[in-house]
């Protein structure tokens, strides 16, 4: 619109970032006399600044003032009230605004932002016809194959590949047919862990019992926060997701009688020796089904009314469809799925740490699905295998290989914001005619 | 048969509907037209049930609507489109209409096991017909220009087999043969017994069209009749109209 009246809205844009940037790099500066730099700043700061800005409301400079001093307060009178929660007394204060008055204190309403809403997104599969399917269904056996023939390290690493995949792909279900983001999806990948870990510890369940524990964990809490939640839209409902993942870190960290604290859980064993290969396959066939669970999904009657409501709510509204109680569901099933993957992390390493539910652990269920392509059936199984590669590999090669990856996924989202294998799929299209392929194309969803 | 009651919504201090009573019979189909500011999107907007009435009752067969949600109206048959073209733009044209068809009931026909392409097949092709769609069936409703989009909303709207058809500006944005072929479409709806109320600013959707026409000035109720008796009310002509819009 701007553009439309003559106006250059990128040197606009450009200046706001730029200014943005300089504001933070000041404020850095500013905490050098209260605290020395150090690796965690970065991540401690960054979700403090979320907190604020989504209590306050998105656009509006008053409300992140009042919220950042009302934040600063609660966190102050915190650490003297009560010690043993001052973790979680911050995101306690932001779950109840945003649960009042889910546009944050005093934001802008969601509908208002209508406007600028992105293009619809349709989910597809590998390629047109019924072969890209069965072909990278026989690709993943065929790489997992060769991680299991490849001795101890590579049976490790695939296997946390294999876990990555089942937990990008639960996040991946929800983001892409109910364009639900969440910045702490680890909150359910840590209750399946801990769940399944407790549920081995204390009563000496077997594996499937442990996982079902795990699973039945994620579920009940998905339950009660979804209800919650599903009245949010965009960033806020994001951030509401990270709240609970920081109580859930908060709750293993500080229960120490419960989850040992910083030590976690250690020498569990729900899977012998002798049952590797078995549960290697277990996980093969589990990441497998997902899958194709997943492309069912999208195929079926509710994939349509998940994608009919995130592109179109008042229609979808107006055709009869039950808005949130699709939402809570996929949010619901998608939890679930989290915690078994989270289960199967507990089982696999035979060991639990609060770091499962840390802002790490979800950045990288949403580095996996970006990486890959939120739209695309394959996006997670791809972004998983990729990241899991990369950090294991470039670790061992390259000195500063945390900047290397950070670039590599920075050059990926720029050069295709579809993801690896969207860029895959655009390579193709440039010897076709314009106007043929991308949105106007007729592929059929998650073919 | 849809009967509007002494209808209020106050915004504020402003009235913006003061006291608007009309009805709508079956097979009949009534245009709501009047300046911008008038009230008619509001009065719409209560009768749709977007907005909570100040005052006043819309009833529906019998039943009062007041405090329905839209799912609950379009069980009772009531079903509508809005003034920009809303569609299941990931879905494609075929299935956009498959889906309507499919959720009307409820709830229950909401299943993950059951695919969407296989669903509805025969009711969704009928309407696409209808709606000179067919032929863009596969297609991905994203790449459909706005003329097709707005036909397609009302096919959509249609997949629930409502009994009273409420339009936000129905040829809004259309150019002037696609703003013909939709309302003969929809003067074709009305003709089989469907109830039909719409809004519109173009004259040309409406002259010829609406059987009856209401002129809302001002929140209320300023005139209503046959587009040539309204377009002979004096005041009609002085605030809306203006004094060339007779018609022979």
């Amino acid at each position: 619109m701007l553009a439309a009246l003559g106006v250059n809205p990128k040197p606009l844009m450009l200046g706001a970032v730029v200014m943005g940037c300089a504001l933070a790099g000041l404020a850095g500066a500013l905490q050098l006399p209260r605290e020395p730099a150090h690796l965690q700043m970065d991540m401690n700061v960054i979700v403090e600044t979320f907190v604020v800005v989504v209590t306050g409301g998105l656009g509006s400079v008053g409300g992140a003032f009042l919220a950042a001093l009302l934040i600063g307060m609660v966190h102050a009178f915190g650490i003297s009230v009560f010690p043993q929660a001052t973790l979680v007394l911050v995101f306690l204060t932001m779950t109840v605004v945003l649960v009042f008055r889910p546009q944050g204190l005093f934001g802008l309403l969601a509908g208002s932002h209508d406007a600028v809403r992105e293009p619809a997104q349709k989910f597809r599969g590998l390629r047109r016809g019924a072969l890209g399917t069965p072909v990278a269904a026989a690709a993943l056996v065929l790489l997992a194959g060769l991680g299991w023939w490849g001795g101890p390290y590579w049976q490790t690493l695939a296997a946390d590949a294999l876990i990555l995949m089942i937990f990008g792909i639960s996040l991946q279900a929800m983001m892409a047919l109910g364009g639900l983001v969440s910045f702490g999806h680890a909150a359910f990948f840590a209750l399946g862990g801990y769940g399944a870990a407790l549920a081995h510890s204390l009563w000496g369940a077997s594996l499937p019992l442990a996982l079902a524990t795990g699973c039945a964990a994620a579920l009940a809490v998905a339950a009660v926060f979804g209800a919650a939640v599903v009245r949010s839209a965009g960033v806020y409902l994001a951030m509401l997701s990270l709240a609970l993942a920081q109580v859930i870190w908060a709750s293993a960290t500080q229960w120490v009688s419960l989850t040992g604290g910083d030590n976690g859980l250690i020498g569990l064993t729900l899977v012998s020796d002798d049952g590797r290969p078995l549960f290697y396959g277990l996980l093969v066939v589990i990441a497998l089904t997902s899958v194709f669970a997943l492309r069912q999904l999208a195929r079926s009657v509710m994939g349509g009314a998940l994608q009919a409501v995130r592109d179109a709510p008042m229609r979808a509204t107006a055709s009869g469809l039950p808005t949130g109680w699709l939402k809570y569901r996929i949010f619901v099933e998608s939890a679930v799925l989290a915690g078994l993957a989270g289960g199967l992390f507990a089982a696999h390493k035979g060991a639990v740490f609060p770091s499962l539910a840390s802002v790490a652990t979800s950045v990288d269920a949403l580095l996996v699905v970006l990486l890959g392509g939120v739209h695309q059936l394959w996006g997670a199984v791809v972004g998983s295998t990729v990241l899991s590669y990369a950090s294991a590999e470039l670790g061992r090669e390259v000195t500063y290989w945390r900047g290397v990856l950070g670039l590599f996924i920075m050059l990926i989202m720029v050069a295709s914001p579809s993801g690896l294998l969207g860029l895959l799929k655009r390579l193709p299209n440039r010897h076709r005619a314009p106007g043929q392929g991308g949105a106007g194309s007729t592929t059929r969803a998650a073919g | 048969m849809l009967q509007v009651q002494q209808l209020v919504k106050h915004f504020g201090g402003i009235k913006a509907v003061d006291g608007v009573s009309f009805d709508v019979a079956a097979g009949q189909c009534v245009a709501l037209i009047g300046p911008n500011g008038a009230g008619k999107s509001t009065c719409f907007a209560c009768i749709a049930g977007q907005y909570p009435l100040t005052g006043g009752r819309v009833i529906w067969n019998g039943q009062a609507l007041n405090g329905m949600d839209a799912r609950a109206r379009l069980r009772r048959g009531i079903a509508r489109t809005f003034q920009v073209a809303q569609v299941f733009e990931a879905l494609t044209v075929l299935q956009n209409v498959q889906l309507a068809a499919q959720a009307a009931p409820g709830l229950q026909a909401i299943s993950a096991f059951k695919m969407l392409d296989k669903c509805s097949l025969d009711a969704a092709r009928g309407l696409l017909d209808q709606a000179g769609l067919q032929t863009l069936a596969d297609h991905d409703a994203l790449s459909l220009p706005y003329g097709a989009k707005k036909r397609l909303e009302l096919a959509i709207a249609l997949a629930a087999s409502p009994a009273l058809l409420l339009l936000d500006e129905p040829a809004a944005g259309l150019a002037e043969q696609e703003r013909s072929s939709l309302m003969q479409w929809v003067q074709r709806l009305a003709a089989g017994g469907m109830a039909v109320l719409y809004t519109e600013h173009n004259m040309d959707a409406v002259a010829g069209v609406a059987d009856r026409v209401l002129v809302l000035i001002e929140g209320r109720l300023a005139a209503q009749g046959t587009f040539d008796e309204i377009s002979r009310d004096r005041a009609v002509r002085k605030r809306y109209l203006g004094e060339g819009a007779v018609r022979a």
